[in-house]
């Protein structure tokens, strides 16, 4: 059915105006006046009247819908009350929070996930009353900071279908540091976010063990047939859940790490926690120890770093001397 | 023909790989076109890392054989005399030439820019591609 966005979203209004128990039988008048008022223009009778006809017309080159002229109340209706257009019976007000959800989701970070979630999420709102508020007008009420695309991030798509088919990847890496390239296969689980870098986890043939790739250092991958390796389902939860970053130090175990931090510190750890297992034991001056239950990464030594003599690690020993030597 | 639009990679294997720079990562095979991939990280002995490009007679040859397989495509490197030039020491690049196709089939290859090269020309000699249709590429 060669079906354009303003004709479906004349016929959502229709629909709307035939499901309306609250004043039944409605006229082609007033099916053009809430054309007017919700989608701000006013389509000819003809056109509304052609709506109707294509609408009744079996799918799939229509909808099926039972309409018909009631001509005791001298207006349309639907001989099922059941039906709807969509198949999906929704009031305005939830209408309006399934946008609204979609708006937020998009501003979240829809922009940056990938084309194909955009376009699905254009889709949505096509099928809401609210059709009109697309993506392109609907002004932000939420703002978060979007950097601009980087390196890698066109591949996105392809690494979300691999972890999400279970592929095997052939692709290329550049090491920063060591200035060496290499050509691994690659069998990804998880595509992960920090700081607005993108990474790729999964096994890698070449290292055999799971390891972290940034996108940015990855070239030219390509999905293959080759079999598929299964990371443990334990190694795949403790980088979901266990590590802050994406760098856990090698070899380290899960484990209680503790800090001290001044009263400043102390306000910005109560106010945004740094993992969900962080317990906070205040001090009567305000300062506070913070202990957390995870894997020291080196993101999060660097974190306890940046905050200068605000914290101090405690525990565990090696850990605090791993972060004086990463501080050299 | 059967099989006609199937292409497959292979991690080419040296005895050792006297040439570092550009190193040669990977074969991808097709009836279409034989790519090599290949990384170059900007050497220090530039200034700015001096330049690359490839010379439009090269070829591969399966090693043994006469038969030369023409350059006929680059991605990210251009044909000499054109020149990529890079800004800094630190720089690095990810290029691939096509080649007519090689036969599908385990062989050893020689990948030769200049017949008299010099240490700077992209010569690479006895790239072992093995188990060649091990892994087939997902169009």
């Amino acid at each position: 059915m060669n079906l354009s966005k303003s004709a479906f979203r004349r016929y959502k209004v229709i629909d709307g105006m035939l499901r309306n128990s609250m004043r039944k039988y409605p006229t082609i008048i007033e099916i053009q006046e809430a054309c007017y008022v919700k989608l701000h223009f006013r389509p000819s009778i003809e056109t509304l009247q052609k709506d109707m006809a294509n609408m009744r017309a079996p799918y799939p080159d229509g909808f099926d819908a039972p309409i018909q002229y009631c001509k005791i109340n001298r207006g349309y209706e639907y001989t099922d009350p059941n039906y709807t257009l969509t198949g999906i019976t929704l009031r305005e007000d939830e209408i309006d929070a399934i946008t609204d959800a979609l708006d937020l989701i998009k501003m979240i970070g829809g922009s940056r996930i990938s084309h194909q979630f955009n376009q699905t999420v254009e889709k949505l709102f096509s099928f809401t009353l609210d059709g009109g508020a697309s993506l392109k007008n609907r002004r932000p009420f939420v703002q978060i900071m979007i950097p601009p695309v980087s390196r890698g991030f066109e591949h996105f798509d392809l690494f979300y279908e691999a972890c999400k088919e279970r592929q095997t990847i052939s692709m290329l890496h550049f090491s920063y540091n060591k200035r060496t390239f290499t050509h691994t296969y690659f069998h990804p689980f998880l595509i992960k976010e920090f700081e607005n870098h993108w990474y790729l986890i999964g096994f890698s043939e070449t290292h055999k063990a799971i390891r972290t790739f940034g996108l940015d250092r990855i070239s030219a991958p390509l999905k293959t047939k080759k079999k598929f390796i299964h990371s443990e389902l334990s190694e795949i939860d403790t980088y979901l859940n266990d590590v802050y970053g994406v760098f856990p130090i090698p070899g380290a175990q899960k484990e209680k790490v503790k800090i001290k931090a001044s009263k400043l510190s102390t306000h910005y750890f109560q106010a945004y926690p740094l993992h969900e297992s962080q317990a906070i034991k205040k001090n009567p001056s305000g300062t506070s120890e913070i202990s957390f239950e995870l894997i020291p990464s080196i993101e999060l030594a660097q974190y306890f770093l940046s905050r200068g003599s605000h914290v101090t690690l405690l525990s565990p020993t090696w850990f605090v001397n791993f972060t004086k030597d990463l501080s050299q | 023909m059967k099989n006609n639009k199937k292409s497959y990679v292979v991690h080419p294997l040296f005895e050792t790989q006297k040439k570092i720079n550009p190193v040669v990562l990977r074969f991808i095979l097709s009836n279409e076109f034989t790519r090599v991939d290949f990384g170059y990280a900007a050497p220090w002995m530039y200034i700015k890392g001096g330049w690359i490009h490839i010379a439009p007679h090269a070829y591969l040859a399966i090693d043994g054989s006469p038969k030369k397989y023409a350059l006929i495509h680059t991605e990210n490197i251009p044909i000499a005399p054109q020149k990529h030039e890079f800004e800094t020491t630190e720089d690095w690049k990810v290029f691939s030439l096509f080649f007519e196709p090689l036969p599908i089939q385990d062989c050893v290859v020689n990948l030769i820019e200049e017949e008299n090269p010099s240490e700077n020309d992209f010569n690479y000699y006895a790239l072992k591609l093995e188990n060649v249709l091990d892994v087939e590429i997902i169009p």
